[in-house]
């Protein structure tokens, strides 16, 4: 069922690689304009500089096709100020911060939507994190479009608010805690 | 231009408490990964296009 190689990852016949080839995502439409810019321009200059990372989901098998969604990461962290708790490791150790890693865009193929790849997606990154966590990774954040049906699908995907306080903003930050994750053997 | 990358908020005090408690009540709810019944869909009109655009 799961499959790793590096940078790679393969879960129920799809495949989550890197982009290496930004010429496919040159073209690529999921049906919202911020989304389409940033991978159509944008995502090259961020990882020239070494900003952001994109995979692209893909069918296992199926080369030469489209990118069924491209998803773009970059490092993040979870900082607590003011506190008296913090999070506490058995031997003693305190730390006032969670590492984590920020979806910075997200985008499934507009003629593929509502059939369940966003989800998958979602499922494929936090077994990649869980499977490949190089640096240390607990959390996985994302600024969600403030918008009823993003929410929704985050929430569906077991995400929650990092704050309320940015609820009027454009986007929402919400937060999934990967060892929440039951594992799929 | 899209957006930049918003950074993410620093949580500072109560709010920081909050968020740890929330982390802990949680992390008794362990969850799987959510179930995605309709992909056979896709991956079944995917291999359609690719043997059409063989043809």
């Amino acid at each position: 069922m799961l499959s790793r190689e590096r940078n790679r990852l393969y879960l129920d016949g799809w495949a989550l690689q890197p982009l290496i080839d930004h010429s496919l995502s040159e073209k690529f439409d999921c049906g919202e304009d911020d989304l389409n810019e940033f991978f159509r321009k944008d995502l090259v200059s961020h990882e020239k500089e070494l900003l952001t990372k994109t995979f692209m989901l893909i069918l296992e098998g199926a080369i030469g096709t489209k990118p069924v969604a491209l998803i773009s990461f970059c490092n993040d962290s979870i900082r607590l100020k003011d506190i008296k708790e913090s999070i506490n490791l058995p031997d003693g150790k305190k730390y006032p911060y969670l590492p984590a890693v920020k979806i910075a865009r997200i985008g499934v193929r507009a003629d593929l939507c509502g059939k369940g790849i966003g989800s998958h997606l979602l499922n494929m990154t936090k077994m990649l994190f869980l499977k490949e966590n190089r640096t240390g990774c607990r959390i996985v954040t994302v600024d969600a479009y403030n918008k009823e049906r993003v929410l929704k699908f985050y929430k569906k995907n077991y995400f929650d608010f990092v704050t309320q306080k940015d609820n009027k903003n454009k986007t929402r930050t919400m937060f999934y805690d990967l060892m929440r994750t039951i594992v799929p053997r | 231009m899209a957006l930049p990358i918003a950074p993410t908020p620093i949580l500072e005090g109560r709010e920081a408490s909050n968020f740890l408690k929330k982390l802990k009540e949680e992390f008794k709810h362990k969850k799987p990964l959510v179930s995605t019944p309709k992909l056979n869909q896709v991956r079944e009109m995917i291999l359609a296009n690719a043997e059409q655009g063989k043809k």
